[in-house]
Parts: structure tokens; C-alpha cells; sequence
């Protein structure tokens, strides 16, 4: 992006005000709540946004198949929408409809993009491989009108949000006016939950094959966490909770209480409700849940046992919290603790609300940036809170406020533990830096500055004052254009990702085919890699400054494989089988690799090891028995009640591959919206 | 027989018909060796796999063994795999035969305003049902639904995978309104009441000695005095009266964990699938068929969003028909209410208090809504808990499906060390859909333990512990929990079995004391 603070006159604005719900217009209807759900979102000016709105990243196709309609089109350039800062909220506008859904997925596009350090790609298309295995997209499709069902869902096979809508229930009078209809893309939290599955998608396309407990409680606990703690970082949504809280600030349960009314006011998302807290019934006071270790063990529901997980994060951000607003506390008590009677003075709402909305900003960050350091397949909560902790001391070097320690703390309270951990600790979470022998040094040395040229060819993508990108781009056989139409820079990013991974996985081959120690530290079968094929996925820049102006200067790939492997009960082991053959199972493996840049090292290598880790150490090659016993496990009793009872009398509905996985997942929410 | 006043019913006959998954059970209850009266709870099949005219081989059999007459027939919910049987066998069940005493649910009461209110919705949404099925059925077949997924990985696999979803949606359809949806969708809405053609035959054709009793949660029914059945009591459970608990499908936290949605959900789906289908009732639904905003604000006929769409390269990112299957959900949710419907019973010996559990297919709901029932009888209170205690029969319900049998309120109640299960699931006669689902593993592992293997299943070929793989047979694990039974036990249980591999039905003699 080019700005030119310089030159008033011709300077292209940075943000396009749009209005919106903060929630759903259910929560406008009861009066107390009324005033905070309107929002003025701030969305990054787009200079070429068609009227749908389409724009670099999303086109919203107002097409509803159930009626046969196309909705005309929003334009947000249009100078009286602009002037007002967008459509005002309507439930009976589609063209607000529009609005919303394009400005609350494009802040959550921003924050994914603040947190990352670079443009995100949406997955790309996968074909049957006929000239192509796979074609960029461009654009996530939005269908703000698709279903009408209490649904709404990312299909993975169409790059699309189909959001539906239905009749609001007799039950639901209170909230919702009798005979009006629910529109579910009206709902702050289900366009960001819907958007963070096409993201991490785009992050992660395994993240989808499940392959434990925890891979599609996963999917979903983050895509509910995105659009939680996207939700706390608009302080004016805090600011009157806060107020209303009058004398009662030691407790702090309204922000826990507000995270429920989130979950209420959208219905599907009402796991939160169980799992932080409950209003006591004697007391008729909103209390915190007291984790219980055992839940996590016997849990296996994916929206349940996602919920602990968003319980989990959810706690220590009231933890972190709760300490940052202790001094606010001491000045305004003059010490005491105790506040005088009436209302808080509005100076101090605004300084909690602030701390607040910080600490949930940061917290989102912390989220976000977690995901490049997982291992690239079968993740599990364990794995995923020893990527925050590394990726959070990545970038900051102390941590004054304590983020990492109330993550730890609330994870052991729920018993989540990362794989061969007892205890948790900063310094044992934090993934250790792989030891190289000498040689491997030197190899890796010629892979990061091969990477540190593929940074610098994408870096001047970006930025598009600098034209030796073009040549660099050009040079590596990218297209600059398709037709007389030029190419954006994202899809630039994603051909020029594409060679450099096309090429690192031939030199990976080249320099690293049978030598135990790439095995040993990647996890993968690497003696014979004409056989035994590997992918390399997810080439991705990381750049990121931190709070105290730290840079980190990073790339990350991932090495993915697929095997067969199969058990001998004779023998009581598996065996690899090359292909797949009768009473084989399939399992998939591989390893995240970080480089730092700066140091021209190899940073970490986070893997799921096909090959048993400890075996390997005394130079024996066996397949890694734990790992594809927890996974056989996992398919012959989990998988089957996984799903909801729509993926199981429809059985392959709920594959990843053909199927809708994630509209399966989310017609089985348990509705607790009666 | 009311007239005699024999002595009480010592034993019962219970008799599973193998018709196919499905409920068939014909009960003898005696006297010693003398029969003193005879029941029939449902009779119905899937009808993948089995013709009518081998069904009237069973049903033969049936007649002759109940003696061409019948002392009270139950149709315990509208299902094909309960009434389907009804159709098949009209003619044997319509000539020279007789049903003394016809019983159903509350909800089968024609007539009543709040029975007729819910039929009406609940019809068309039957109808809303057929009409998505068969519009999918139509929609999957065509190219244009082949286009959108025209060089995608899996291209095959994922047409198979909708294809298969439709046929499965016909198949719920098919349990609902029977195999001939269109014939079905020819009648207007009002004639919706008789839609299955083996409730019909039941309802009118069937010769009765008396009109059809509708019966409620709560009723005790006293065998000597009411049915000239000595030394029985029968207790209604279910179906519940409160709509609330007929729609609560699974249990809670701890039970089963599931959604539960109400049908007035799909009632926009309902309106726009039937018009989408051309559906003639459709003008009657115009409202939930209505485009959800005013017209006014469609777009330009030549738009560039509208080519856009249209345009070939876009096509597999078009999404015409992917509302069609949230049928999907509309079946299930359609499946679970008529499943709560069921009339349930305990058939109680007064004497020793020995129950036998004909639940029906009741799900969760229904099993909850028993926990508040209570009877007074001879100055004692009697609860539905007090019922499953002593249950030493149990029919289990809806095929070993993970929701047929409520846990916490079902399952765990029944401690009876002499419990016996009867369970009617056939792999030879089913929806393909439901084998991924029947068994569950966790209940028919409960099962084994509490029963100690004597749990009966209709057909034990292809279930397996490990569906997959096929390494484990249940059978097997059948055979384990039975051999740990005490010698005596064993010979007792073995001598009261009758199961024939090529027999027409596995009876079982429960005894009465």
C-alpha cells in the first residue's frame, strides 16, 4: 500500500468507516444493550471496490438460490453511502446485508494480516490434476443469502461462505420479534467464526483432517476464540459493560458474563455458556466455572471439547486483565480497594476498557501467530499452547503482564498437556532450538539463503515503488499478468511461493535423501524420497515487529508425507506398506521448519515423527507406534460420534475431501438458544 | 376370557419376527401352558432387501401362531419399520383375523384440536420432506449439478458422496410417507392423516371388536379387571404430552451431546423446496416461500454480478443447489419427533414386579419425560425409575442406535440381574446410512454387560466391533459375555431361547416369577 501523508490533496484514504451491528440486531431489541450495538467499523480503504462489494480478498455475491434472486449489489463508493459511513444497520436492506458481512470479514482479514506480518492466501483450488493440481484463488466468494437453515458454513471445495437464514422461533420472543426472520450473516460473531475456518484453511489445509480429539475442536475453538477476542478489542462495546458494573469491579465476571451474552445472542455458538461460567441460581449471581482436569480426558464432541479450549484462553485473559487494571484499581479506591457508591467516574470506565480491549487485542495476536508454529498435521491443544509460548517468546522478550504464564496456568487447570510434558513451565514449553551436526549446518546454511532470496523477491512484490521485484518475479518464471489483466500482488506472492517450493522440494531431496539425521530431526522417511514422496506446503514470510520493537525475521515451510501403514499382530509393530493394501491404514506426518534470517539458522522443527523419535536416536528405523496407535485409536472410537448425527446417517457427508465438513460440524451445535 | 377368572400369567412368549430391522413382536402370555392372552406391538420392515411377498412368509407364521385373532394390538409410532408390515400383509391381517383391542399414541387421536393443529404442521412438513428428496434426487442427475464440480480433485468422490445423500434422503422420506413419494405429494394437504398405508390398513381395514385407544403418559392400565389379562398391569410412559419433550432428542451433557432444533426452523425450506419441486400445494405455503426482501431491491436484469456468476469458468464455485440439502437436517429432526412419539409401556407382573420395557423408538426426551410419571398402587408410590429396576425384558429401542436408549435414564436404571434384550437390527434389510450409526458400540457394550450376553439381535452377520477392519465380530463378543454366565444360568437362558438360524423369528420365554 502507498500512502503519501505528504500531499493532502491526493492522498488515498486509509480506512473506509462502515456501520454495522456489533452483534446481531436480536441485542438492539433489548433496551439495555441497545446503544452498544451499533459500530463504526474501520475497514482498510480498498481503491477498486466493485459494487457487491468486491473487493482484493472477497467478493460478496448476494445470490439466493432458494428464490431464484439476485440482490442488487451495495456500492460502498457511492458518495451518499460514503458520506454516511455506510448503509445504516436494516434488517430488510440486503444491501446492508452486504455491508456488514464485507466490513466485519475484512477486520477480521486485518487482524489476521497485523498479527502475521504478511498478506494472507485464501487455500487454493485443488484439481484433479490433469495440467494443474491446484489454481489460486483469489477472492473468498460470500453468500450473505444461500441456506435457509439455522446454519452457516465455509465450504472448503468452493472457497465460500454460505450463510443462511430462518424463521426466529415462538421461544425466542424476548430477543426476537415474532415472525421476523434470523440472518445469520447479520451476526458479528458467525461472519468472523465463518472467515477465521476460510483463513486457517488457507494457514493450514490439514487442519481439517482429523486425525485426533482435538484437530476438529480445534478448527472450530479457534474460529470461536477469533471472533471472541475480536469482539473484546472494540472498547466501546466494553466501555458500558464496564460502566454498568457500577461498585463491583473486584469480581470482574461481567466481562466472562458478556462473553456468554455473545454465545447467547447467536445461538449456535452457546458452548461458551457451559464453559465459563453459569448465573448461580440462588444467588442469581453470574459465577466462574472451576475447571475440572477430567473434562478434557472424557470429552470428545468437537464443539465441547472445543469449548474448554476457549475457556481456557478466555481465563487467562481475565487473568491478565485483571492485573493490568490493579493500579487503576488502587488510585481510584485511594488504596482501599472499595469504591465509593454510584456510578464509576467515566475516566476510569475509558482506562479499563482500554486495558481491556488491549489485552484482548493482544491476546489475538498471540492466537493468530501460534498457528505458524504448530506442527502442520494432527494438532492437538498441547501442541498448540507450546506454539503460543514459542511464538510469543519469539517476538517479546519478557513478559511483564504475565500473557504466558495465565495461558499455562488455565491450560493446566483444564489438564490440557502438550505431548511428554509433566510440567509446565515457559522454558519447557518454548520449542528448543534442533541441534545440527556441522554438516547440517552447512546444508541448512544453503537452503535459508536460498529462502532469504525467495523473502527478497516477495518483499519487492509488495511493494510496488520497487521495480526490481518485477524482474526478480519475472526471472523466476512468474506471470505478470493473465491477459491485459495484471496480476495482484497476492497471486504474484502465491506463484512465486509456488516455484520456490517446487524447487526447495527438489534441493530438500537432492542434499538430505537418506541421512538419518534429516529423518531424525523431521520425522519423516527420507531414505528413499522417489518412494516415499514428501510435499512441501505453505512457503510463508514471517514478519512481525513486537511490542518493544523487536523484529523477527523469519520463513517457515512445511514437509508433509503421507504413508500406509498397516499392523502385524504377529509381530505386535506396524509396518509401513508403501501403498495401501487390505487392513492398511493411512496416516500423515511431517514437520514444521522455521529459518531465521538474520542468524541464517535453522530456528525449530515442530513434527509429528512417522518414525519412532527414540528408535531412531540408536539408529533403528521402525514406524513410530504411538503415533499410529493414538490414531487408530482415535478412528475406531472417536471419529464415528465425532460428527453429528447428519455426518453419521450421511456418512460421507463429513469427509474433508468431498464433503462439507465444517456445515456438518455446525448443524450439531447443541442450540441453546430456547 | 373376561368372564373366566383364571389364574395369573406365569410366563410370556415374546417373539421377534426377523422381518428385517424393523419391529415385529407377537407375545403369548401364559397360563402355564395355556394361552391366555395374545399381543401384537407393531409390524413393519425395511424394505431394502425384503420383498412383500417374503414378508407375508413371516406374517403367515405370525397369524398362526397368534391364532388368526388378537387380544390387543399396538402400533406404537407411524414408521414404516413398524407399520409397513400392515401393507404387505393386508390381506391377512384384513380376512379372518381380528384385533380385539387397538391401542396407539396420544397423538393419533383424530379429532382433538391440539393433535389436529400439530398434524397439520407436521404434514407439511412430511410433505416438505418428499418434496426435497425427490427435487435432489432430480437435481443430482443433472449436468448442470455435475458441472460445478467438473476438474476438481475427487471430482467422482464427491458426486458419489451427494448422490449418496440423496438416495439416503429418499430412504427418510421413504420412512416416513413410503416408497411412493409422488404418489403421495398427488394428495392435498388435508389428506395428509393416513399417509403411511399400513396405519391405514390398522386404523380402518383391520376388523376390531373395539374403536382405537389412544393412550396418554400416566395411565395404568389394570389387566384383570380392564383386559382379562390376570396378574399384569400395563404403565404408559410415552409419548410425552409437552412438545418440549418430544422434540428433545439427546440427552445432555454426559447423556449425548446433539443439537436440538424445532421444526418450525425449516419452515422456510419447507415453502421453498416445495415450490422448487413444483409442488401443487405449494401455494399454500406462499409465505414460507416468500423471498425474504421486498423485490424492489433485486437487481438489473443484465448485471455484472448476475453474468458473473453465470459465467463457465465460475462454475464450480456456484451454489444453486447446495440448500437442497439441508433436507438432511429436516429428515433427521423429522425422524427423532415421530421416534418420540412412540407409545411406550412397561408390562408389569403384580405378583413378582417383573417388568418387560417396550419402549417403542423413543429417544431422550421421552425417556426424561417417564422420570416424572408416578403411580399409587396399594398405598405405594410407583415411579418410572422403580420400573426400570425391575425390567427383566427390555425391547431395545430404535435398533442400537446411539439416541434409541437414554443412559443416565434408561440404560443405568436397569439393574436387574435377570435382564434380557431383544434388538431389531438387520444388516440384510436396512438404509445404508443407518449401519454407520447401528450399532453403537458403547450401548450394545452396556447392554452385554448388564444382559451378560443375553442381549438378542436379530441378525448378527456383518456387525462388527471394528466396522472397518472386520476383524471383530460382535457375535464373538456375544459368545464371551455369555460363556462367563454360571453354568445354571446359561441353561436356563439357553433353554428359554428359540433361535433357529433359518427360523422365521427368536422367541424368548420371560418368566413371571
Amino acid at each position: 500500500m502507498s500512502i503519501n501523508c505528504g500531499d493532502n490533496q491526493s492522498a488515498q484514504p486509509q480506512l473506509r468507516k462502515l456501520r454495522a451491528y456489533a452483534f446481531d440486531p436480536s441485542v438492539s431489541l433489548v433496551v439495555d444493550t441497545v446503544e452498544i450495538n451499533n459500530l463504526v467499523y474501520n475497514v482498510r480503504w480498498e481503491d477498486d471496490l466493485a459494487p457487491g462489494p468486491i473487493g482484493e480478498y472477497l467478493e460478496v455475491i448476494d445470490y439466493d438460490p432458494t428464490v431464484d434472486i439476485f440482490w442488487e449489489p451495495v456500492d460502498l463508493d457511492d458518495r451518499y453511502i460514503l458520506a454516511e459511513q455506510g448503509l445504516s444497520p436494516s434488517e430488510s436492506n440486503p444491501k446492508f446485508h452486504q455491508q456488514m458481512v464485507y466490513a466485519v470479514a475484512m477486520v477480521t482479514i486485518q487482524n489476521f494480516e497485523k498479527a502475521l506480518g504478511r498478506e494472507i492466501l485464501w487455500a487454493s483450488r485443488l484439481l484433479d490434476g490433469g495440467d494443474e493440481y491446484e489454481s489460486y484463488v483469489g477472492k473468498l466468494r460470500i453468500y450473505p443469502h444461500a441456506l435457509r437453515e439455522a446454519n452457516a458454513y465455509y465450504s472448503p471445495l468452493k472457497k465460500a461462505l454460505l450463510f443462511g437464514y430462518f424463521p426466529a422461533r415462538p421461544a425466542n420472543k424476548a430477543h426476537q420479534l415474532p415472525g421476523s426472520t434470523v440472518f445469520t450473516c447479520l451476526s458479528h460473531d458467525i461472519i468472523a467464526h465463518e472467515v477465521t475456518h476460510a483463513v486457517l484453511d488457507g494457514l493450514r489445509r490439514n487442519f481439517n483432517l482429523p486425525t485426533n480429539p482435538d484437530v476438529l475442536a480445534f478448527h472450530e475453538a479457534f474460529a470461536d476464540m477469533v471472533a471472541l477476542f475480536q469482539h473484546f478489542s472494540y472498547p466501546d462495546v466494553l466501555r458500558h459493560q464496564i460502566a454498568r458494573t457500577k461498585g463491583n469491579l473486584a469480581e470482574q465476571n461481567m466481562l466472562g458474563e458478556l462473553a456468554q451474552q455473545f454465545g447467547i445472542a447467536i445461538g449456535r455458538y452457546g458452548s461458551l455458556r457451559d464453559a465459563i461460567g453459569s448465573v448461580n441460581k440462588e444467588t442469581g449471581k453470574w459465577e466462574p466455572k472451576h475447571p475440572d482436569p477430567t473434562t478434557y480426558q472424557n470429552t470428545k464432541q468437537p464443539h465441547a471439547r472445543g469449548s474448554i479450549f476457549v475457556a481456557a484462553v478466555f481465563e487467562a485473559f481475565l487473568t491478565v486483565y485483571k492485573g493490568r487494571i490493579k493500579d487503576l484499581l488502587r488510585i481510584a479506591s485511594g488504596g482501599s480497594g472499595i469504591l465509593p457508591k454510584g456510578e464509576i467516574h467515566p475516566d476510569l470506565v475509558n482506562r479499563m476498557a482500554t486495558e481491556a480491549s488491549k489485552t484482548a487485542s493482544h491476546l489475538l495476536n498471540i492466537c493468530i501467530r501460534a498457528v505458524d508454529y504448530c506442527p502442520p498435521v494432527d494438532i492437538t491443544f498441547g501442541d498448540y499452547l507450546r506454539a503460543m509460548i514459542t511464538a510469543d517468546c519469539d517476538i517479546v522478550e519478557d513478559d511483564p503482564h504475565n500473557y504466558r504464564l495465565a495461558l499455562i496456568n488455565s491450560f493446566r487447570r483444564r489438564g490440557i498437556f502438550p505431548e511428554g510434558i509433566k510440567t509446565l513451565g515457559v522454558e519447557i514449553l518454548n520449542y528448543p532450538r534442533p541441534e545440527l551436526s556441522g554438516r547440517f549446518e552447512e546444508l541448512f546454511g544453503i537452503i535459508v539463503k536460498y529462502l532469504r532470496d525467495f523473502k527478497e523477491r516477495a518483499s519487492y512484490l509488495s511493494d510496488p515503488g520497487r521495480t526490481k521485484g518485477e524482474e526478480f518475479y519475472q526471472q523466476g518464471g512468474g506471470t505478470v499478468a493473465y491477459g491485459d489483466q495484471e496480476l495482484s500482488t497476492r497471486e504474484k506472492i502465491y506463484n512465486l511461493s509456488r516455484y520456490y517450493m517446487s524447487r526447495l522440494h527438489g534441493r530438500l531431496k537432492q542434499k538430505f535423501a537418506n541421512t538419518t539425521e534429516f529423518e531424525e530431526l523431521t520425522g519423516v522417511l527420507f531414505d528413499n524420497p522417489e518412494e516415499n514422496s514428501f510435499e512441501v506446503m505453505d512457503l510463508r514470510i514471517v514478519n512481525r515487529v513486537g511490542p518493544d520493537g523487536d523484529q523477527i525475521n523469519q520463513i517457515v515451510f512445511n514437509l508433509v508425507q503421507r504413508v500406509s501403514v498397516i499392523w502385524n499382530d504377529d509381530a505386535q509393530e506396524w509396518q509401513f506398506t508403501g501403498r495401501s493394501t487390505k487392513g492398511s491404514m493411512k496416516a500423515i506426518g511431517g514437520c514444521t521448519l522455521i529459518f531465521d534470517l538474520d542468524t541464517l539458522a535453522l530456528k525449530y522443527a515442530i513434527k509429528k515423527s512417522l518414525l519412532d523419535p527414540e528408535k531412531l536416536a540408536e539408529g533403528i528405523r521402525v514406524p513410530n507406534k504411538r503415533y499410529f496407535d493414538e490414531q487408530r485409536n482415535f478412528e475406531m472410537v472417536d471419529l464415528p460420534h465425532s460428527f453429528s448425527e447428519l455426518g453419521r446417517y450421511f456418512h460421507n457427508a463429513a469427509n474433508p475431501d468431498i464433503g462439507e465438513p465444517f456445515s456438518l460440524l455446525h448443524s450439531s451445535t447443541p442450540d441453546q438458544n430456547v | 376370557m373376561c368372564d373366566q377368572s383364571p389364574n395369573a400369567v406365569t410366563e410370556v412368549i415374546v417373539r421377534m419376527y426377523k422381518l428385517g430391522t424393523g419391529d415385529c413382536f407377537a407375545l403369548k402370555f401364559l397360563d402355564e401352558e395355556d394361552s391366555v392372552f395374545t399381543m401384537l406391538i407393531d409390524c413393519g420392515f425395511w424394505s431394502a432387501g425384503r420383498t412383500y411377498a417374503q414378508a407375508r412368509k413371516y406374517i403367515s407364521d405370525l397369524k398362526a401362531f397368534l391364532g388368526n385373532e388378537v387380544d390387543l394390538l399396538i402400533v406404537t409410532h407411524e414408521h414404516e419399520d413398524h407399520v409397513r408390515g400392515f401393507q404387505a400383509g393386508k390381506k391377512l391381517f384384513t380376512e379372518n383375523f381380528t384385533a380385539k383391542r387397538v391401542w396407539m399414541g396420544w397423538t393419533e387421536e383424530d379429532g382433538d384440536p391440539v393433535v389436529e393443529e400439530w398434524k397439520k404442521d407436521y404434514g407439511q412438513k412430511k410433505r416438505a420432506l418428499a418434496a426435497a428428496a425427490m427435487h435432489l434426487r432430480k437435481v443430482v442427475g443433472t449436468s448442470a449439478f455435475e458441472k460445478q464440480y467438473k476438474g476438481s480433485r475427487h471430482e467422482s468422490q464427491i458426486l458419489g458422496m451427494r448422490k449418496g445423500f440423496s438416495d439416503e434422503l429418499l430412504r427418510f422420506s421413504e420412512l416416513h410417507i413410503g416408497d411412493d413419494p409422488e404418489e403421495f405429494l398427488s394428495f392435498s394437504l388435508d389428506e395428509y392423516v393416513n399417509s403411511l398405508k399400513g396405519m391405514a390398513v390398522v386404523k380402518n381395514e383391520i376388523p376390531k371388536l373395539e374403536s382405537i385407544r389412544c393412550r396418554k403418559p400416566g395411565e395404568l392400565i389394570d389387566g384383570d379387571t380392564e383386559l382379562g389379562l390376570p396378574g399384569i398391569r400395563i404403565y404408559v410412559l410415552g409419548p410425552p404430552m409437552d412438545y418440549a419433550a418430544v422434540k428433545q432428542e439427546h440427552g445432555e451433557e454426559g447423556e449425548s451431546y446433539e443439537h436440538n432444533e424445532d421444526l418450525s426452523d425449516f419452515e422456510f425450506y419447507s415453502g421453498a423446496v416445495m415450490k422448487a419441486a413444483d409442488d401443487p400445494q405449494a401455494d399454500g405455503l406462499a409465505t414460507s416461500a416468500a423471498p425474504p426482501f421486498d423485490t424492489a431491491f433485486e437487481d438489473k436484469p443484465r448485471s455484472k454480478i448476475r453474468s458473473g456468476y453465470r459465467k463457465k469458468e465460475n462454475a464450480w464455485r456456484t451454489i444453486d443447489h447446495d440448500w437442497l440439502f439441508s433436507g438432511g437436517a429436516l429428515a433427521l429432526r423429522m425422524n427423532s419427533l415421530t421416534n418420540n412419539l412412540s407409545l411406550a409401556l412397561a408390562i408389569e407382573f403384580k405378583e413378582s414386579g417383573k417388568v418387560l420395557l417396550f419402549p417403542g423408538d423413543a429417544e431422550f426426551g421421552s425417556w426424561k419425560s417417564w422420570q416424572r410419571l408416578s403411580w399409587t398402587i396399594d398405598d405405594k408410590t410407583v415411579t418410572a425409575n422403580d420400573l426400570l429396576n425391575r425390567a427383566v425384558f427390555y425391547k431395545v429401542a430404535h435398533h442400537l442406535s446411539h439416541n434409541g436408549t437414554a443412559k443416565s435414564v434408561g440404560l443405568d436404571q436397569m439393574t436387574n440381574p435377570d435382564l434380557v434384550a431383544m434388538a431389531t437390527l438387520d444388516y440384510d434389510v436396512i438404509s445404508s446410512g443407518w449401519t454407520s450409526t447401528m450399532p453403537n458400540k458403547a450401548l450394545l457394550q452396556q447392554l452385554l454387560e448388564q444382559t451378560k450376553g443375553r442381549t438378542m439381535i436379530m441378525n448378527e452377520e456383518g456387525l462388527y466391533i471394528d466396522p472397518k477392519e472386520k476383524t471383530k465380530p460382535w457375535s464373538e463378543r456375544i459368545r464371551e459375555f455369555r460363556n462367563k454366565m454360571s453354568l445354571e444360568e446359561k441353561a436356563d437362558f439357553e433353554d428359554r431361547l428359540d433361535d433357529a438360524d433359518d427360523g422365521l423369528f427368536i422367541e424368548y420365554r420371560v418368566k413371571g416369577f
